[in-house]
């Protein structure tokens, strides 16, 4: 059916045994869930069971590429990772940009399942279709950077597309990410999965040529659009996602410290207008992209001086609103410490924010801090406080643990954790808008605004909707989470997506160029049936309606100022949301898909009736 | 009367974020003050890549040029924001 794009190989790859082996992916799964996330999902379904733990060696790494990865249009970066999370202990879906799923492609492979746990510390290479084990004992503890720099020297090669772990993925600290050359499969903690298994990194580099359907059509048309896609996106080349910190921050909306307020007062410091002109030193650009939204910045003075990291929206919120801290150089270095270490940045930022809030209130001490003063705006402490929690170091190490580990040895403490299903809420607030509440609630994977929704322009500034409305954000919500299914499915980043016709009415005809297949008028049903795929994943973990509620604080507090003031989103309130999304998804009032719908969507013969 | 102007940095317009007190006429409408951060910027505003919100609410500008303005209302010309 399909003459381009998808190569229907994977390599399932035993750590056990230092042994792989080539396997066929029916043509079904793609024609089903796309590629990418829906796929990693299915082969989630069928192999990682409800009892499996996330750092036992029965957990596995499945990543896929969607059919766009690599292919010549806008940013074909993107690539999905699904395992057990050790920060949620359920299924966790993540994607990255970087070199290595196109690199992947041209080695001839759409997949690679890793499983079982080596002996001895290891990395990976696939080389086309020669796939070599190599001994990591020299490079364990290095920084995510030099171990990217040592498989590029040491194999002569700089094209190869490298996913590393840093100290942080070593020491298993719960939401270790895995750095992708310059990105990162940032949430979740599959990082700390890979280091379980005494991994190292995992390279690829390929020389096949790509098939595609219809190149010159693709070219004609991807040459055609590139003018106005540009200049559509100029200001996240100029400014990059840090443009929205301003924003939000004057709508009532932001982070800021540990969500006790939702406007930070004197933040032009860290706008993106500051961080540009003092800092940034250049752009860059992922696989293809025409943005090069990548903002590279370096502080050049004081006590960060040297410090150089790419600050995104989040990573600012994160150690910006969330810690108070007005320095951007504090967040350059602390961004800069989460990439070597291999952390999730906006766990991170939450996580110190979390603590600070609870020295400021005496529940920490400095004797348990080691002495540190942990106040909100103390940079030098946020950059230190860092580097603890990626050597799991005194305070570092009780902070590296997911949020159910805390609450286990301090339940008193729960109160102030900002978290749903165990994953961090990203930098924007929901009692600001509430849709965005309904989409943390929701979300397949935990607090995240891209898998749960990304409502701010809907929501916020596209007019469609008021945001302190209630009736139709359920709706508004599913058509977000369906759109991104299907998206994080393609291989594409979503910045440049509209410029190829996806969005909640696909157009266009970029898909059937590549593959041959015409799954454009299809696409909002393939996101549907993946969500619920995913779901059904996450049912059978425990997930129900009791998860998918948000953090205390949301649902009690009223916002003290801002144009959000007096807001507060109670749980009768988030139940008209909840329960207007479960019907319009076909899950009963507890949240669980019913058996009508699973046979609507079609996902009858994906599932596994044992295992679901 | 008067009413507040903010642009936003927008690529090509200006770099530096500008909240402004500007009076206005009776009558005024949101073409006018959109020829007047243009003046002020020095600038073109484009028709792709930025967004112009009305006293919060995001307007159509091809649709709502004509919309008067009262003393109470405030309008932000900002970057179209795309995705987390």
């Amino acid at each position: 059916m399909f003459t381009g794009g998808y190569t229907q190989k994977m390599i399932r790859i035993n750590l056990n045994n230092l042994s792989y082996k080539e396997e066929h992916i029916p043509e079904e799964y793609y024609k089903l869930l796309l590629g990418g996330r829906g796929v990693a999902a299915k082969y989630y379904h069928d192999e990682i069971g409800a009892d499996v733990l996330p750092f036992s060696e029965q957990n596995k790494i499945i990543i896929f590429n969607g059919p766009l990865t690599g292919m010549p249009v806008y940013a074909g970066t993107k690539f999905q990772l699904a395992t057990k999370s050790p920060l949620t202990g359920k299924y966790l879906c993540s994607n990255s940009s970087g070199f290595f799923g196109p690199q992947l492609r041209r080695a001839g492979y759409d997949g690679i399942i890793i499983e079982g746990c080596a002996k001895n510390p290891t990395y990976i290479t696939i080389e086309d279709d020669t796939v070599r084990f190599h001994d990591a004992t020299k490079i364990m503890g290095y920084k995510t950077s030099e171990t990217d720099e040592y498989i590029k020297t040491a194999h002569a090669d700089r094209q190869y597309g490298v996913m590393s772990i840093g100290v942080g993925g070593e020491k298993l600290v719960t939401y270790a990410c895995i750095q992708v050359d310059t990105r990162s499969f940032g949430r979740g903690g599959a990082g700390a999965v890979m280091g379980s298994k005494n991994l190292k990194c995992i390279a690829a580099r390929g020389t096949e040529k790509l098939k595609m359907h219809d190149n010159e059509a693709l070219k004609k048309y991807i040459s055609a659009n590139l003018k106005s896609c540009k200049e559509g996106k100029a200001n996240h080349t100029k400014y990059g996602t840090a443009q929205y910190t301003e924003v939000i921050n004057d709508l009532g909306c932001y982070s800021v410290k540990n969500f006790q307020t939702a406007v930070l007062d004197n933040a032009e410091s860290i706008y993106a207008e500051e961080m540009v002109n003092k800092y940034k030193v250049k752009n860059t650009a992922c696989f293809r992209c025409p943005i090069a939204c990548t903002q590279v910045c370096e502080v050049k003075e004081g006590p960060f001086k040297g410090a150089k990291s790419d600050p995104e929206y989040e990573t600012i919120g994160a150690f910006g609103g969330q810690c108070g801290v007005l320095d951007m150089a504090a967040i350059i270095a602390a961004n800069e410490a989460c990439d070597e270490l291999g952390i999730d940045t906006m766990q991170t930022g939450t996580m110190i924010a979390f603590a600070m809030e609870l020295y400021e209130r005496g529940l920490l001490t400095k004797e348990d801090t080691s002495g540190l003063e942990l106040n909100f705006g103390n940079g030098e402490a946020m950059v230190e406080l860092v580097r603890k929690i990626g050597n799991r170091e005194g305070i570092g190490d009780f902070l590296a643990k997911s949020f159910f580990e805390i609450e286990r040895e301090r339940p008193e403490l729960s109160h102030y954790m900002m978290h749903v299903k165990g994953m961090a809420y990203a930098a924007y607030e929901p009692r600001g808008f509430y849709g965005m509440g309904l989409a943390y609630g929701t979300s397949a994977r935990g607090a995240c605004h891209n898998v749960g929704g990304w409502t701010i322009r809907d929501e916020l500034t596209s007019g469609k909707f008021d945001r302190f409305a209630l009736v139709g954000k359920g709706k508004m919500v599913k058509d977000i989470q369906d759109t991104r299914a299907y998206v994080d499915s393609l291989g594409i980043c979503t910045v440049v997506r509209s410029g190829m016709g996806f969005s909640d009415q696909p157009k266009d005809k970029v898909l059937e160029y590549v593959t041959g297949y015409d799954f454009t008028p299809d696409l909002m049903a393939i996101g549907e049936r993946i969500y619920t795929l995913e779901r059904i994943n996450m049912q059978r973990e425990g997930v129900s309606r009791k998860d998918d509620y948000l953090a205390e604080r949301t649902m009690t507090e009223k916002l003290p100022s801002g144009m959000a003031k007096d807001k507060v989103l109670t749980r009768e309130m988030y139940d008209i949301m909840l329960d207007e999304y479960y019907e319009l998804r076909h899950w009963d009032e507890d949240g669980l898909p019913t058996p009508e719908g699973i046979e609507k969507l079609g996902l009858r013969p994906l599932i596994n009736e044992s295992q679901a | 009367m008067k009413v507040k102007l903010k642009i936003f940095p927008i690529a090509g317009v200006n770099s530096k974020a500008l909240l402004l007190e500007v009076e206005i006429k009776e009558g005024a409408t949101v073409a006018d003050l959109l020829c007047m951060a243009e003046q002020i910027t020095g600038n073109r505003i484009p028709d792709t890549g930025v967004m112009v919100l009305l006293s919060g609410r995001a307007i159509d500008r091809c649709k709502e040029i004509d919309t008067r303005l009262e003393a109470t209302d405030w309008l932000w010309i900002m970057p179209t924001l795309c995705g987390g």
